[in-house]
C-alpha cells in the first residue's frame, strides 16, 4: 500500500547531511518507529551534490533548474505532494537540526484534529542557542502571531512542522512567500478557519552549512514580516499564483 | 521681462544678498537693475520673514534661455534617434519605447512653448523654467523605475512558478522514463528475437531455393 503521508524537506547546499537525515528517517520507519511515509526531497538548485546523496539516500527528488529561496522549495514540495495526492505532509529541514522521532509527535497533532502541526523548541524550554537578533525576532513575531491567532504560538519560525489535506490545499492554491514562509503562513492559515496547534520538539544545533537567517537578511527579514502582517487583512489574494498555478497537473 | 513683472509685486523684506537669484545663465540677457530701493519695505526684520509663495512666480520667473532651449531639445532629439535605433535593431521592444518618445516630445513641446513651461513652473512653485524640466525628468525616471519594479516582480513571479513547474515535469518524465524504460527493454529484446528470427526463415528460404 503506498503511503499516505510524505515528508517534504527542503535543502539548499546540504550535501554531507541530507543523505543522513533521509537515512535516519527511513530507519525509522523500518524499525517502525515511524509509520510508512514517503520521502521527498526539493533540492533548491544546489550546485553541490545535494540532489545525488539524496536519491541515493532513497528519497524522491525534485529539483529546481536554480535556487528560488526556501518558501519556494517547500511550495514545490507541497505541490508534488498534492500532484501525487498524498493526504498529509511533514516538512523538516535537511540539516540535521530536527531529530526524525519528533515526527511522531507532529503526526499525533494532526491526528488529533489539527491542520498546522508547528513543532516548537521554545515550548518547553530548552532551546538551542540562537543570536540576540534572531531571538527578539522571534519573540516579537511569536506575540504578533499569538495575539493574531488567539493561541500562544513560540516558535513562528520553525520549520519543523506537519500539514493536513486541507492546510496542504490552502498553501498550494492560496500562495505562499517565496523566502521566508514564518508568522505570515500561521495567520493566513488561522484566517482560512484552519487549526494551529503547537508541538513540543527538541532541535539540534545544525551540524554545519549556512543558516537562512544570517546578516543583512535578518533586517529585511523583519522588514517583510512587518509588512506582510500589516498588509494581510487587506491585500488581495495572489491572483498569478492561481492563473499559473504550480499544481496544476495538466 | 523682469521689469514688467517685478513692480506689480509686494516684495518681501530680503536684503539683496540673501535672496537667491534665479538661475541665470551668464550669457542671458543682461539682468536689469531691480527696483528694490524704490519698494515699499514693511518694518520687520529683513531675515525672518518668509517669501511669499504667490509672489514666486511674478519675481524669479523668465523664459529659458535660447541655449537651454536648444540644449532641452537636442537632448530631447538623441533620445527619440536612440530609441528608434534600439527599436531597430530590435533591441528595445516596441511597448517600451513609446514612454521615451513621448517624454522627449513633451520636453520638445515645452522647450518651444515658453507661456506653457512658466505656467506650469508658477503651478509648482518651481524657481526656474529650466528646473521645471530638471523636475519633470526626475519624476519621469521615478515612475519609470517604479514600473519596472512592477514588471520585475511580475517576472520573478512567473520565472519562478516556470522554474517550479519545470522541476516537477522533470522529476515525473524522470519516473515516467523509468517505468517505460523497464518496458522498452522488454520490448527491445522481442524486437531483436523476432529479427533474428525472420532472418533465420529468410537464410532457409535461400537455401530451399
Amino acid at each position: 500500500m503506498p503511503a499516505s503521508t510524505v515528508l517534504v524537506i527542503p535543502a539548499y547546499c546540504e550535501s554531507g547531511r541530507v543523505g543522513a537525515v533521509v537515512r535516519a528517517v527511513r530507519r525509522l520507519v523500518l524499525a517502525g518507529e515511524l509509520p510508512a511515509l514517503d520521502i521527498l526531497v526539493v533540492d533548491d538548485g544546489s550546485p553541490d551534490g545535494t540532489a545525488i546523496e539524496a536519491k541515493a539516500a532513497g528519497a524522491r527528488v525534485v529539483r529546481h533548474p536554480f535556487n528560488l529561496g526556501y518558501g519556494s522549495a517547500l511550495h514545490s514540495g507541497y505541490c508534488a505532494a498534492m500532484r501525487s495526492g498524498y493526504q498529509r505532509v511533514l516538512q523538516m529541514d535537511a540539516d540535521g537540526q530536527h531529530d526524525p522521532i519528533m515526527l511522531i509527535r507532529l503526526m499525533h497533532a494532526l491526528d488529533g484534529g489539527a491542520d498546522i502541526a508547528l513543532g516548537s523548541r521554545y515550548l518547553n524550554g530548552d532551546a538551542p542557542e540562537s543570536s540576540l537578533a534572531r531571538r527578539v525576532g522571534t519573540r516579537m513575531f511569536a506575540w504578533i502571531a499569538s495575539r493574531w491567532i488567539g493561541t500562544r504560538i513560540t516558535d513562528p519560525t520553525s520549520g519543523f512542522q506537519g500539514l493536513s489535506q486541507r492546510a496542504l490545499e490552502s498553501v498550494v492554491n492560496d500562495g505562499f512567500p517565496e523566502d521566508f514562509p514564518d508568522a505570515d503562513v500561521l495567520v493566513q492559515h488561522h484566517r482560512k478557519g484552519l487549526v494551529v496547534r503547537e508541538v513540543s520538539v527538541i532541535m539540534h544545533e545544525r551540524i554545519g552549512g549556512l543558516s537562512m537567517h544570517r546578516g543583512a537578511r535578518i533586517a529585511y527579514y523583519g522588514y517583510k514580516m512587518l509588512l506582510t502582517l500589516l498588509l494581510m487583512p487587506i491585500r488581495r489574494a495572489t491572483p498569478l499564483r492561481t492563473a499559473d498555478s504550480v499544481a496544476r497537473t495538466s | 521681462m523682469i521689469n514688467t513683472l517685478l513692480p506689480s509685486m509686494p516684495m518681501p523684506s530680503m536684503p539683496m544678498t540673501s535672496m537667491p537669484m534665479p538661475s541665470m545663465p551668464m550669457t542671458s540677457m543682461p539682468m536689469p537693475s531691480m527696483p528694490m530701493p524704490s519698494m515699499p519695505m514693511p518694518s520687520m526684520p529683513m531675515t525672518s520673514m518668509p517669501r511669499p509663495l504667490m509672489g514666486l512666480e511674478l519675481m524669479d520667473l523668465e523664459p529659458m534661455h535660447e541655449r537651454q532651449q536648444f540644449v532641452a531639445i537636442a537632448g530631447a532629439v538623441i533620445i527619440v534617434l536612440l530609441v528608434f535605433e534600439l527599436v531597430r535593431r530590435r533591441k528595445l521592444r516596441e511597448e517600451y519605447s513609446w514612454v521615451w518618445v513621448a517624454t522627449s516630445i513633451t520636453i520638445v513641446v515645452l522647450a518651444l512653448n515658453q507661456s506653457l513651461l512658466m505656467t506650469l513652473s508658477s503651478w509648482i512653485g518651481a524657481a526656474s523654467t529650466a528646473s521645471t524640466l530638471f523636475f519633470g525628468a526626475i519624476i519621469f525616471l521615478i515612475a519609470l523605475a517604479v514600473q519596472f519594479s512592477v514588471r520585475l516582480s511580475r517576472l520573478t513571479h512567473r520565472q519562478r512558478t516556470l522554474a517550479q513547474r519545470l522541476a516537477l515535469l522533470e522529476e515525473e518524465l524522470a519516473d515516467v522514463r523509468k517505468q517505460t524504460g523497464t518496458m522498452r527493454k522488454s520490448v527491445a529484446g522481442h524486437q531483436t528475437v523476432t529479427a533474428h528470427k525472420a532472418a533465420g526463415r529468410k537464410a532457409s528460404a535461400d537455401e530451399v531455393a
